[in-house]
């Protein structure tokens, strides 16, 4: 048992060492030659062969044995390290790597292979470079005997009597000394932090196997030099004196250490001690040098973990230290291991423990909060738990993050071995590699990524001869970056090859039967793109044993979408490809929506959660109908199966009350949809996920547990269990059709606006587009002050302009007020006024379809019938000017700005597009119209036009793919193109600006259009 | 057996458990019943962060009397090392802690009910009482 967690901890360790060594390796093969480096590998190599030897594992022990002896050549710069070298390190390494995950089996693999490579590149050794350096020092052991050391070995010696070292034989008997120390590994980590083990070795051949190592009495031999005493090695070792025996050296230390304090010129004091070769001098100062530094730095070099085997160099104690108590100081601090194997299991305790404390911290302040002045000193102590509390969650969250660097690390070797094996010269960048992210998702990531990153660098990046021909680098590019956004990780993984051809997905797709051709046309280069996704679906025109096996981007979506990710692809032509994955930081914690069924809270994951409705009895739009003991509701023309939440779990027994109000929460899994009625909607709440507790048995109907804010347990809800239980059938055929006609909801939904009705004094019904609403806040008709004409009230410790519609609109005016009325309180305005309204009507959702003009006046979009009523649609910017001239004067200048330019303007919403058309051609402007992008390129096919201004989010061809279309047109492509978009926040920016929109401008600011539209046909006008 | 048992009342009959299996036990819990679980299953509840799975003992031993109503009184008992969750039971209220030795316990007698025979391992003969110690080994195979 003690054997197997011993042979566990040396295999956890030496494939960190591995990764060590592949990484340092990789290093070399781009060129890069740190002393560090190679210091790093060696190391690393030399504590797998030391450890190894605790367990006689023989062909580890070799492989490691030989790769230390061409690393110890190279670190002595007697072996020039070459591109093949690198590659058989690689190899033996891979061996080595493979054996310690199977370590029972790693003596029966046949190592010859990488032993005689190494060899051969060992007795291959350059002739001009310098032969074993000759150094000159015998040592003896007790018994007079001369220790013959091999020749990197004798470096080491040489290194540390430079530094006033001793060299002792060190015995380790397994059953006595090793009980002192948790196990052969962290004595092996002990002595390597105190001095430097030139060598080990050990008698085995009385063990039979594995498992009877430790309990055979086994004497390990080390080679050790140290600055400690013989006396101190003990104390640090915990092992008896008589187990450390002193070699005697025949040169004078002391001398040498004279010589060294005398002189800080390294190379110089060494050459008196022993006539080197100058290249040999080159390394022996640097590491010199390096030992110098870390004497003055020695604190910093102690933080780092012992064990990990960082590019660092060997950590030697200084020379110039010569008190001994300071010196046992220093090996303690020196071997406490500041990193400590923690199970994943106690992080996740610690984090649950964190949340309750914040719980119980809030509960606190709550109980407390009365009392806070009376009792003298209470505030600062609230204070105090209260931001401990906050920062204790924080650092426990930080615990089970990793960084991407765990992931992305293992590119470059796969890069490097693609490139070679396609005939491609391909370099890679990484970028953000400390940008962390969850454990969990950090390891569902490695299998996506990779088979991305095999992906660009088979199908993305040309071979060298057509590269050349396009007027590229012959060397492709993949350009590998983290990066948080928003509150997410975002992982690019950029090509500059060939881009993806839409047309050819397009054949494909038509000629694997994934779609029909009538729908090909109409698809935009957005969900062609999308197509990639579909099983069974591979462009690449051979198949290679790379990639383009047909297999893989749909489970690389389906993966990444497990993740609670999302994964996006931008390509250009000729220019490269771009894919995008959107990553949530963590995986336990999701949105969600807390609802209620007979008195009692669930979570639902928010990623199923399509929309909610909200059904009054008596509304003739909307209502519940049975029929043949089914529920539905005609939602945008379609029969939307209903259950109740409450009916599926048991906790009533009585059907949907179609008298009262029904609230139905669209859900929707793959093509599958329906409502779920439920009692009562909450809100949303960030929920860490639990498992299911076991004892539960079998519960399709929840997918985990969460803890609530109130402390309390709820149920996490599972979409398509639900619909299991509820046994709801969904048809092929019907999924189909969902398909389709969620196509044509989608395109309702697009042209479909919500609008606020309101009422002021009079008696008409205004509406105005809830975009442009950022709140409305009821207020008291005292709180209204009056300065002068004007009107205003307290707004967030600011005075804020109120305006009653009525005083300059021609509507109906009453005098008199109600003491309770709202303010309306508008965005995407330059000066923000509030509207004073006396009531508000409603909120529907609905397409505007304006009426004859016959009702005209500024401040008036138009008019439109809604409920049986004349609803007047108000532009809230010619109010706001009728109301605050004094702003808007400046725009005069625009007039005839426009000069009779030919605008196109793309906008779906016939509202914005109403409003927009007006500014337009105030400004003297020829305006054309497209509803959406498709339309759009059609008219400029046929006419001729100066400047588009677009929308983004548009049915049938959005604002993003006719930006493209324009751009990859010769003829169009020096069209200015701006965008008008209610996307405000900076990622829809950059994506606007990437997809190749001159300006990016936010509705509907009159004048900044104006000023944009002018400065884009100005700078167009300039580069003409 | 011979050790300290902690006893309780469940459905007006008192029952006793190895102290050792029990971690603690939680007054005035406000647990979450969980719809279209199994019958045994009570609720969750959090304790400290922790979910723990009550299970309806009464239920589980045949008992037929309702719990108590009121207070919710439960014992959780310590997790098994191959079963980290938590689990526990209601109980109508604690007893005290008696030291028991193998002179006052014997098996169940032969003609208890069969579903109380799985869960009592033990029949303790206090003075005044008889008092039955459950097997909490059984309780985790629920």
């Amino acid at each position: 048992m003690q054997n197997l967690e011993f042979i566990k901890e040396f295999i956890e360790e030496a494939t960190v060492h591995v990764e060590t060594v592949e990484n340092g390796l990789l290093l070399f093969g781009n060129g890069t030659n740190e002393p560090d480096t190679i210091h790093g590998i060696f190391r690393a190599v030399h504590s797998i062969k030391g450890t190894a030897g605790f367990f006689g594992l023989q062909n580890i022990i070799k492989i490691a044995h030989v790769m230390e002896n061409l690393l110890g050549e190279v670190r002595n710069s007697n072996l020039a390290i070459t591109n093949d070298t690198v590659d058989y390190l690689l190899a033996a390494n891979d061996c080595l790597k493979e054996m310690i995950v199977d370590v029972e089996n790693s003596d029966d693999r046949d190592v010859s292979v990488h032993i005689e490579n190494i060899t051969a590149i060992l007795e291959n050794r350059k002739p001009n470079l310098p032969n074993e350096p000759a150094v000159e020092f015998v040592v003896t052991d007790e018994k007079n005997q001369e220790v013959l050391f091999a020749d990197n070995e004798k470096t080491i010696i040489t290194d540390a009597l430079k530094h006033g070292h001793g060299l002792y034989k060190i015995r380790l008997r397994l059953n006595e000394n090793v009980k002192a120390n948790p196990s052969p590994v962290m004595f092996f980590n002990k002595l390597s932090s105190i001095g430097q083990i030139i060598d080990s070795y050990t008698d085995i051949s009385e063990v039979g196997g594995l498992d009877d190592i430790l309990n055979a009495d086994i004497n390990f031999i080390f080679l050790f030099t140290t600055v400690l005493e013989k006396n101190l090695i003990t104390l640090a070792l915990d092992i008896p004196e008589e187990d450390i025996v002193e070699l005697d050296i025949n040169t004078k230390k002391e001398d040498l250490a004279q010589i060294l304090r005398k002189d800080l010129d390294f190379s110089s004091a060494f050459q008196k001690f022993d006539p080197l070769t100058e290249p040999r001098q080159m390394v022996q100062s640097s590491t010199g040098m390096a030992n110098g530094v870390m004497d003055h730095s020695v604190t910093t070099e102690e933080m780092k973990p012992v064990n990990s085997s960082s590019l660092s160099t060997p950590l030697t104690a200084s020379p110039n230290v010569d008190d001994a108590g300071d010196m046992v100081k220093k090996a303690q601090a020196v071997a406490v291991d500041d990193t400590v194997r923690v199970h994943v299991s106690l992080l996740n305790d610690l984090l649950n423990l964190a949340s309750e404390m914040v719980l119980g911290r809030n509960q606190l302040l709550r109980c407390l909060e009365d009392h806070r002045k009376e009792i003298a000193g209470l505030n600062s102590v609230l204070q105090n738990i209260d931001n401990i509390t906050t920062e204790l969650q924080e650092k426990i969250m930080q615990t089970r993050m990793q960084p991407v660097a765990k992931v992305f690390n293992k590119f470059p070797r796969i890069i490097r071995e693609l490139s070679k094996k396609l005939g491609k010269d391909i370099d890679l960048q990484m970028e953000g590699t400390e940008v962390e992210l969850d454990k969990s998702i950090i390891e569902s990531l490695a299998d996506p990524l990779t088979h991305l990153i095999r992906n660009a660098a088979d199908h993305g990046i040309e071979r060298p001869e057509v590269r050349e021909l396009q007027g590229k680098s012959k060397t492709g590019h993949i350009f590998l970056k983290a990066y948080h956004e928003g509150g997410r990780v975002n992982i690019d993984i950029i090509d500059d090859g060939a881009g993806i051809k839409v047309e050819k997905i397009k054949a494909k797709a038509l000629e694997r039967g994934l779609m029909r051709a009538a729908e090909a046309e109409s698809m935009s280069e957005r969900e062609i793109l999308n197509m990639l996704f579909q099983p069974g679906f591979s462009t690449a025109e051979q198949v290679t044993d790379v990639s383009g096996r047909g297999v893989g981007m749909d489970v690389v979506k389906t993966n990444i979408e497990k993740l609670g990710g999302a994964i996006d692809i931008m390509t250009r032509p000729g220019q490269g490809t771009t894919f995008r994955l959107a990553l949530p930081l963590t995986l336990a914690i999701i949105p969600s929506l807390i609802v209620e069924v007979a008195g009692q809270k669930f979570a639902l994951p928010q990623v199923n959660l399509q929309e909610m409705v909200r059904i009054k009895p008596g509304d003739p739009n909307r209502k519940i109908e049975r029929f043949q003991g089914a529920q539905v509701l005609r939602l945008r023309g379609r029969l939307l199966p209903i259950i109740h939440l409450g009916n599926v779990l048991g906790l009533r027994k009585e059907s949907l009350d179609t008298t009262e109000v029904v609230r139905v929460l669209v859900l929707k899994i793959g093509t599958k949809q329906y409502g779920l009625a439920v009692d009562a909607i909450h809100d949303g709440e960030e929920i860490l996920v639990k498992p299911l507790p076991r004892y539960l048995g079998e519960c399709p109907c929840y997918s985990g547990v969460t803890i609530l804010g109130d402390g309390k347990v709820a149920m996490i809800l599972n979409p398509e269990g639900i619909s299991g239980k509820a046994n709801l059938r969904f048809t092929e055929e019907q999924r189909k059709k969902s398909a389709e006609e969620e196509q044509s909801a989608i395109e309702s939904m697009a042209e479909a606006q919500n609008l606020l009705l309101f009422q002021c004094s009079g008696t008409e019904t205004f509406s105005l587009d809830l975009s442009m609403v950022a709140r409305v806040e009821p207020i008291q008709a005292s709180q209204i002050e009056r300065i002068g004409e004007k009107e205003y009230i307290q707004f967030r410790g600011d005075s804020l302009r109120v305006i009653r519609p009525e005083q300059y609109l021609p509507v109906t005016r009453r005098e008199g007020q109600p003491d309770k009325l709202y303010v309306i309180i508008p965005k995407l305005v330059k000066y923000p006024m509030g509207i004073l309204i006396h009531r508000i009507e409603d909120i529907i959702q609905t397409r505007v379809k304006f009426n004859q003009e016959n009702i005209k006046a500024k401040g008036l979009v138009g008019s439109t019938i809604l409920h049986n009523r004349i609803v007047l649609v108000i532009n809230i910017y010619d109010l706001f000017e009728l109301a605050a001239p004094e702003h808007y004067q400046i725009h005069e200048r625009h007039s005839h700005s426009g000069n009779r330019r030919t605008v196109l303007l793309v906008e779906d919403t016939p509202f914005f597009a109403k409003m927009e058309r007006s500014y337009l051609e105030w400004a003297g402007y020829r305006v054309l119209y497209g509803s959406n992008g498709k339309e759009a390129w059609d008219i400029l096919q046929n006419s001729s036009v100066d400047v588009v201004v677009s929308d983004i989010q548009m049915p049938v061809m959005d604002g993003f793919e006719l930006v493209k279309r324009i751009r990859s047109d010769q003829r169009l492509a020096p069209l200015p193109v701006i965008a008008l978009t209610s996307m405000t926040d900076e990622r829809s920016r950059q994506l606007g600006r990437e997809a190749g929109f001159d300006f990016y401008e936010v509705k509907l600011d009159k004048e900044r259009i104006l000023d944009r539209l002018e400065e884009a046909l100005r700078l167009r006008r300039e580069a003409g | 057996m011979t050790g300290k048992v902690l006893t309780f009342y469940l459905g007006g009959l008192l029952f006793g458990l190895d102290i050792v299996a029990v971690k603690e036990i939680q007054r005035n819990i406000e647990y979450t019943p969980v719809p279209d679980s199994p019958a045994h299953i009570v609720g969750l509840f959090n304790m400290r962060g922790q979910v723990v799975t009550l299970l309806d003992l009464a239920y589980l031993l045949n008992n037929g009397k309702e719990p108590e109503k009121g207070r919710a009184v439960c014992i959780v008992l310590k997790p098994r090392a191959e079963a980290p969750e938590h689990i526990g039971f209601l109980i109508d209220r604690t007893g005290s802690v008696v030291d028991i030795q193998d002179d006052i316990s014997e098996g169940p007698p032969a003609n208890m009910s069969g579903e109380l025979t799985r869960f009592v391992k033990e029949v303790v003969k206090l003075n005044e009482e008889l008092l039955m110690v459950i097997d909490s080994e059984v309780i985790f195979e629920q």
